[in-house]
């Protein structure tokens, strides 16, 4: 993956200057990108894959930090900060998500890399940088500002964003408006906000022990946090939680105030697990306004505490720790229950984007006479959604994944062994969740290793690439996998967030449950157990 | 501090150059892969319309027109504003062009979107990339330019996509693997292996063109003066292209052997592509032309230029494998009398690998 790294140079002055395009005149051609004009962008950038996406995209790019960030900490932090300069961060806020449309929406992650390669640097050098925090935070901020104001249509802590990052997963275009009218609101995109929050939360902590005008700023994220997990869990017929079916799904909002569930079992009803951080006792003492103020909010508005997971002193975890998550424990176990199931999420090599349930039942919608339907395609895309390359029909794609294992050790750290699921669902073994993220790891791994016939299933049928001494070894690192056999898919040199498989060995290689128990989140980024 | 003891001391020299870079700011990441694999097809190089990105700006075109936007090329290499970039051309005698690029189809093209006909892999790179490596199978047949186009835009959503091994153009093995290895014997002196090794039943010959250019940056509305390659006598069985730059300042490549030195422009092949005049007398695929079709007008006689090649003909005997050296970096012809051999071998152990 540090292949992938290529310069990229965009002067968009100059560029709308020669497609004759004035951006402060009031009504020019329709050219893309005009309203980017302030951006200059002259460095060397992450590219998801030189070939077939030699340009930036702005969540791919969190997540190679991730991967990038076990050879290279100063690198990856480079790369985030870069994305937030004022010659890339729009003025309004938003984060440009690649040149088809610097304007389209991608998935909030940056805060929550941000915070992660804090860590990886702190338990590399005995000492985080503070300064990277503080600048990342003030920027975040904005951006946080721009997704409330932009994507929260009603200001009803629901949010939109359209296809965000995961292409053809809904029942329409979610890019386009929509054939029925009316709007979404997108489970996904409400977690992924939900998440950003809990990790602006978490960068603010960790500035308040050095500066404690930071427990005032970090507060805002703790209130939106829970006004985003009371909206997201309201019940009744037009909320996200569908009680019978034990998923979250998005809700349809149509023009003449009907609401209706698009109850297609995606990555989107599972996004809202990854919502989900564990706080240590050290952390709520660095904090004693914001701990403060919680007290006293949720004395006056106790609603807020329906549907989201149990907070406040009176539930504690494992080792005295508290955990914001969006998920309730019923809910988690609901939810885990399919996600674990074979027959659904669980594929042997990995999680699914989508529930093999709809390989026998199809999701249907009528609108306005059209026929929608939601197929699962455990291969390559039958439409030509998004430039049809990209299939989150059924495939597994190795950066959710990362992000469902996070959410899995967090609730770990919370619940130590008093919390078990059958895993595989109705295989009668019951397992801890640390060891069904291990369980996870392992079959996303298997992608790439040799199988008892000698076949790496990465590979698929190509006989070349299986027995070839001058081919055999050579792994290519691609955009999805087969959801089904685990043959690669899509692009071939997306190294950036497929390479995020080395951090799961690296982890998991290294981690033991009772120690990771312990020591908390630290002990996932101290390398050399024991030092 | 003490788990570093442990861990083997190339990857210990690599820590050190990293703390070097953080630390002192010694430029070890100045060069790197920083060349993209595709900038044809592009929206910054998109100047239709019709926002019609991929067929504005073609695979077919991306050898005789010259970029706006950044630099694409095989193993490519270049400093981190990519002024001065290297890459490798190849040449099996049977391909209508110079394998200059990787070739893909475009978005509508393929069944399933745009997709990388090719076969090449990252095989090693430190983070400073003081040591890298790459491979590309390069087939010893005509590459099936067209069959790729025809055959996967017949196919459907629904089925498989042609790939380049189903052409049946690696039967037989009747292919070369071309690895690459760059190594940093200093930030700014960086040693190039390449490794031909011809894994087929027959004697193959292979033309190897290491090119050496710059991005064009020397546009008449403010940019910047216009960089020279030329050619230097140094004898001692080597060539040599100097590359003055006015943000670089002076870069040698050095050319182990006496492999002839091609050297072109930059710049668009109007004539070609559009059917008007050439801007300058010699254009972006004067390199191509001679190689492919013989004779030499198409490249400069005086030996300058902000394009050139060395074009080594190698014949790599069945099973057997060719090496040849080079050297790209600050250190003028004067001060260097230890060749290209000893370097690399001290490069290649100094690094992580």
């Amino acid at each position: 993956m540090l292949w992938s790294k290529q310069y990229y140079f965009f002067d968009a002055d100059k560029w709308l200057e020669e497609h004759g395009v004035d951006p402060f005149a009031a009504a020019s051609r329709n050219v893309r990108n005009q309203e980017w004009v302030h951006m200059i962008n002259d460095q060397v950038i992450s590219m998801p894959d030189k070939w077939e996406y030699p340009w930036y995209a702005a969540w791919d790019l969190a997540f190679h930090t991730i991967a990038l960030a076990e050879v290279d900490v100063d690198f990856a932090k480079e790369q985030l900060e870069l994305m937030l300069r004022a010659f890339y961060l729009h003025p309004s806020g938003q984060i440009p998500a690649y040149e088809w449309n610097f304007g389209d929406v991608n998935p909030p992650v940056h805060a929550w890399a941000t915070v992660f390669l804090y860590r990886v640097e702190q338990a590399l050098r005995g000492q985080g940088d503070i300064d990277f925090m503080k600048r990342s935070f003030g920027k975040l901020m904005a951006n946080f500002s721009w997704w409330v104001n932009r994507k929260d249509r009603f200001g009803k802590n629901v949010f939109e964003g359209d296809f965000l990052g995961l292409d053809n997963i809904g029942v329409f275009d979610r890019s386009a408006s929509l054939p029925t009218g009316g709007h979404l609101e997108q489970a996904d995109g409400t977690a992924w906000m939900a998440l950003f929050c809990q990790n602006m939360l978490d960068i603010g902590v960790e500035i308040a022990a050095y500066d404690s005008t930071y427990d005032d700023l970090a507060m805002k994220f703790l209130e939106h946090f829970l006004w985003i997990g009371r909206a997201m869990n309201h019940v009744g017929h037009d909320g996200m939680w569908d009680e019978e079916d034990g998923f979250y799904y998005d809700v349809l909002r149509l023009p003449d105030g009907r609401a209706t569930r698009l109850k297609v079992r995606s990555m989107v009803g599972l996004l809202p697990l990854c919502a989900t951080t564990v706080i240590e006792p050290w952390q709520r003492e660095r904090v004693p306004r914001l701990v403060a103020h919680f007290t006293e909010r949720v004395r006056r508005m106790p609603e807020l505490m329906v549907g989201i997971h149990p907070m406040g002193p009176q539930h504690r975890g494992y080792g005295d720790r508290g955990m914001f998550a969006v998920v309730n424990p019923e809910r988690l176990r609901r939810i885990l229950t399919r996600m674990l199931d074979e027959n659904e999420f669980l594929s042997p090599y990995g999680i699914r984007s989508l529930s093999r349930y709809h390989q026998d039942h199809p999701y249907v919608f009528n609108a306005e006479g059209q026929v929608h339907e939601v197929n699962y395609l455990p291969a390559e895309s039958d439409s030509g959604m998004f430039g049809g390359n990209s299939n989150w029909r059924g495939p597994v794609w190795m950066p959710v994944n990362a992000l469902l294992l996070r959410a899995l050790l967090n609730f770990y750290l919370y619940y130590g062994d008093t919390f078990k699921i059958e895993c595989p669902t109705g295989s009668g073994r019951l397992m801890n969740l640390f060891e069904v993220a291990q369980e996870i790891t392992h079959r996303l791994t298997r992608i790439f290793l040799r199988n008892d016939s000698g076949q790496r299933p990465v590979y698929g049928g190509t006989k070349k690439f299986q027995t070839d001494p001058h081919w055999k070894d050579y792994l290519l690192f691609y955009e999805y996998f087969h959801g089904d056999n685990g043959a690669g898919l899509g692009a071939s040199h997306q190294t950036g967030w497929t390479g995020l498989v080395a951090t799961m060995i690296e982890l998991f290689g290294r981690l033991d449950a009772p120690h990771f128990l312990e020591m908390g989140r630290v002990a996932a980024f101290a390398k050399g157990k024991g030092n | 501090m003490k788990a570093q003891t442990s861990i083997p001391q190339r990857a210990a020299a690599e820590i050190e150059r990293l703390a070097e870079t953080r630390e002192r700011g010694v430029p070890w990441r100045k060069w790197g892969p920083y060349l993209s694999e595709r900038q044809w097809g592009t929206v910054r190089e998109d100047y239709s319309e019709n926002d019609d990105a991929w067929n504005y700006f073609s695979h077919d075109q991306a050898r005789s027109r010259a970029y706006r936007w950044g630099e694409d090329g095989l193993a490519g290499f270049s400093d981190d504003h990519q002024r001065l970039c290297f890459a490798l051309a190849l040449w099996n005698g049977k391909d209508p062009i110079l394998k200059e690029r990787l070739f893909g189809l475009t978005n509508s093209e393929g069944n399933h979107g745009e997709d990388v006909k090719e076969y090449y892999f990252y095989l090693d790179s430190t983070p400073t990339h003081s040591y890298m490596k790459w491979l590309y199978k390069y087939p010893q047949r005509a590459y099936p330019y067209m069959d790729l186009v025809e055959t996967n835009r017949r196919r459907s959503r629904n089925e498989f996509e042609y790939e380049l091994l189903d052409t049946g153009v690696f039967d037989e093995d009747r292919y070369f693997d071309v690895f690459v290895e760059y190594a940093k014997e200093s930030p700014e002196d960086v040693l190039i292996k390449i490794t031909v090794a011809n894994r087929g039943p027959e004697t193959a010959v292979l033309h190897v063109l290491p090119t050496l250019w710059f991005r064009h940056t020397w546009f008449s509305d403010g940019g910047t003066p216009k960089p020279l390659l030329r050619q230097m006598e140094v004898g001692d069985g080597m060539t040599v292209i100097a590359a003055s730059h006015p943000e670089l300042g002076e870069q040698f490549l050095y050319c182990e052997g006496a492999a002839p030195l091609l050297f072109t422009e930059n710049e668009t092949n109007h004539q070609r592509l559009f059917g008007s005049e050439n801007r300058t007398r010699y254009v972006k695929d004067g390199i191509n032309d001679v190689v492919v079709n013989g004779g030499q007008n198409a490249v400069n006689p005086e030996h300058n230029g902000t394009k050139a090649a060395a074009h080594y003909t190698i014949t790599v005997p069945a099973g057997g494998k060719t090496e040849i050296r080079l050297r790209n970096g600050c250190r003028a012809p004067s001060a260097d009398r230890g060749g290209l051999r000893q370097p690399f071998r001290r490069g290649i152990e100094g690094s992580a690998k």
